[in-house]
């Protein structure tokens, strides 16, 4: 029982950065039809950047001595990650205006093409200007042995797992307000169900592509600085998550927040579960679960969750 | 200053028949211009190629993306590794086996792809490529795990040819590109045959093809598997200069550089391959030689990135582009017909009576 508990736990906190992931490729998705490949490389760069923003000058970590002298840094956490999250929005925003939009409406191996081509180039221009060392990154939440809830049974609720969940939660109340209650979000909407009557209506249909791409640059900014505690920050941190996390929201139907919310816990709970208690899985094969997982949704819905079913006419 | 050539005139037999002895020249020429120790150069020129030629048959001939085709690159040179060193094969044998594993392997991923396509099959080849490392550390009877698997075999001549390293070095290049040209014209086969036509009906519209009668779905698993087999043969010649295989040489790195040299190369273009493996082998010689210290993420990226937004058919696009200017061959007038006789005018002499 203890056991148990202390997966789901795990599975809670996992599936909270897979969610928020898996939200950010749902909102690209479903205003621009496109599956952004570079969302993990970008998470990871933003990572970075809130490492270097909280981190004194050193020597061994490129950007802090420059950082300081113009930026005053270091940082308290909670500044940074405003902060680089901010800068994630404005960066997203830019790459669908200048890049992206290129690609649209071209056949999928050119989007595939453009935002893998982009992952790949973050990805470089991480490891060529910060090395491929391994660097610890404070939780932003109360951490250690002591800041735990001992629940029934015995098992561990770290605080930063609660923290994790609360900030999904917040993000997600956020995101539904900016998408159901404003103006903007409502242009959002329209240019996601109907992008030409969207134009026909006024609607400068750039600005919405743009802020979906903000919005998600932002959202996976996010995931990465909460991740970043566990996985250490590395130009390579984001691989496996990028996989879970588009699987999650293909899981959910890659156009449904919420069936990315869904999908992301499905399959943490899934990699979690199976990977403690068939020990022939263990950590390390745990993307076969994932796939397994993909597979079955599919092979059921093969629209997803909860996603819109396509109907194609001839 | 673009000149005409009428296709399957004396002039543009003969413009083929030269650009294919230049080909040849430089192929056999190699040895002779480039110095001992860069011949490595050449033959994984012609090893990479045909690792982006199996990838371009998925990706721009079949209209299935893979992320993850360093696993079956993989595939094929775990084959050759196991099967030498454990079963005591000899080396060269080895090669056509790791093609077949690796057909094998495609096929089965390509059943789920049947199901998806696009992005989907996207996802699910990123995922099996991701896949690839862990599955070999966790099959460590039989791949020797994070070690990585060798065998002390050596891919020696035969004693006609000499025993010196020069000419097993010469050896090894000719065996390779012997290879790798079989494949090639396998390949030339494969798309431009029955099969080939089969697949430009699919590419434009599968409901239209499977009304023509395409078996979609078996033509979609086996282009997989050939495109598999293909990257699997690759693999294996990248093991015969030196047979030792890890997992980190087959990891997605690899397989985005390989999705990186179809783009760049040409998509849909066999001459595009060459181009594209030319790439992957001698880049990093070229930044060691100039002295730069450039991620290759950072190139492959930048360079995907221009070619899909602005050069979408790559540089082989680009040069019949060029070529088209220079020369461009124009379909003659319509061979004279034998049985000409029976259009000839027929002059009936009609008996009318006057009016």
């Amino acid at each position: 029982m203890q056991l148990f508990l202390q997966r789901l736990f795990d599975a809670v906190s996992n599936g909270a950065v897979y969610a928020s992931l898996a939200v950010a490729l749902t909102l690209v998705y479903r205003s621009s039809g496109m599956l952004n490949f570079a969302l993990g490389e970008s998470s990871m760069f933003a990572t970075f950047v809130a490492l270097v923003l909280v981190t004194p000058r050193s020597r061994r970590l490129r950007g802090t001595t420059w950082a300081h002298r113009w930026l005053h840094t270091p940082w308290p956490l909670p500044l940074a990650i405003v902060a680089v999250a901010l800068a994630a929005l404005v960066f997203g925003a830019l790459v669908e205006r200048v890049l992206m939009r290129r690609a649209e409406g071209r056949s999928v191996m050119a989007v595939v093409g453009a935002t893998l081509g982009l992952g790949l180039l973050i990805n470089g221009a991480a490891a060529q200007s910060f090395g491929n060392a391994f660097w610890a990154f404070r939780s932003p939440f109360p951490h250690g042995p002591g800041s735990a809830v001992t629940v029934a049974g015995g098992a561990r609720l770290r605080y930063e797992t609660i923290g994790t969940a609360l900030v999904l939660l917040v993000v997600l109340a956020a995101l539904r307000l900016l998408l159901q209650n404003t103006r903007t979000g409502l242009a959002f909407r329209a240019v996601a169900s109907n992008r030409s009557s969207a134009s026909l209506a006024g609607i400068q249909v750039g600005r919405s592509l743009a802020l979906g791409w903000g919005l998600a640059g932002a959202l996976g900014a996010l995931a990465g600085v909460m991740v970043a505690p566990n996985t250490l920050v590395e130009t390579g941190m984001m691989g496996k998550l990028l996989v879970f996390a588009i699987a999650a929201a293909t899981v959910g139907g890659l156009d449904s927040p919420s069936g990315a919310v869904a999908g992301g816990f499905l399959l943490a709970l899934a990699e979690t579960m199976l990977g403690g208690y068939v020990p022939s899985i263990g950590g390390d094969l745990s993307l076969l679960v994932a796939i397994a997982v993909l597979l079955a949704v599919l092979a059921v819905r093969p629209h997803g969750l909860l996603g819109r079913r396509r109907v194609a006419r001839l | 200053m673009t000149r005409r050539v009428i296709a399957g005139s004396a002039t543009h037999a003969g413009l083929r028949w030269s650009s294919w002895a230049l080909l040849a020249a430089a192929v056999l020429g190699a040895p002779a211009v480039l110095p001992p120790l860069q011949l490595h150069l050449a033959w994984e020129m012609a090893t990479w190629s045909v690792a982006v030629l199996g990838l371009n048959l998925a990706v721009g001939f079949a209209g299935q993306i893979s992320l993850g085709h360093a696993a079956f690159v993989g595939v094929g040179a775990y084959t050759v590794v196991i099967l030498a060193a454990d079963h005591r094969w000899p080396l060269l044998a080895t090669v056509p086996a790791a093609g077949a594993v690796a057909f094998v392997a495609g096929f089965a991923v390509g059943v789920p792809a049947l199901r998806f396509r696009g992005l989907y099959l996207a996802l699910l080849t990123l995922a099996v490529g991701t896949a690839f490392g862990p599955i070999v550390k966790r099959m460590r009877w039989l791949t020797n795990g994070t070690n990585g698997k060798g065998t002390t075999d050596r891919f020696t001549p035969p004693a006609w040819f000499g025993r010196t390293r020069q000419a097993e070095r010469l050896w090894l290049y000719l065996v390779i590109v012997v290879v790798a040209a079989a494949v090639f014209a396998l390949a030339a086969n494969v798309v431009r045959g029955r099969l080939g036509r089969a697949l430009v009906a699919m590419r434009s519209d599968e409901l239209s093809a499977q009304t023509f009668g395409v078996n979609v779905k078996l033509l979609k698993m086996t282009m997989f598997g050939v495109s598999a087999g293909v990257s699997g043969v690759a693999g294996a010649l990248l093991m015969l200069p030196s047979p030792f295989a890890t997992d980190s040489r087959f990891s997605q790195a690899v397989s985005f550089q390989l999705y990186t040299a179809v783009f760049v190369g040409g998509i849909g273009t066999l001459s595009g391959c060459v181009v594209g493996g030319a790439i992957i082998a001698v880049l990093p010689f070229v930044t060691t030689s100039l002295g730069i210290t450039v991620e290759p993420a950072l190139v492959y990226g930048a360079a995907l990135v221009v070619v899909t937004l602005f050069f979408p058919d790559g540089l082989m696009g680009g040069w019949q582009r060029l070529r088209r200017r220079l020369v461009d061959v124009v379909a003659g007038p319509p061979p004279a017909a034998d049985d000409a006789d029976l259009f000839e005018p027929i002059e009936v002499v009609l008996d009318l009576p006057p009016r």
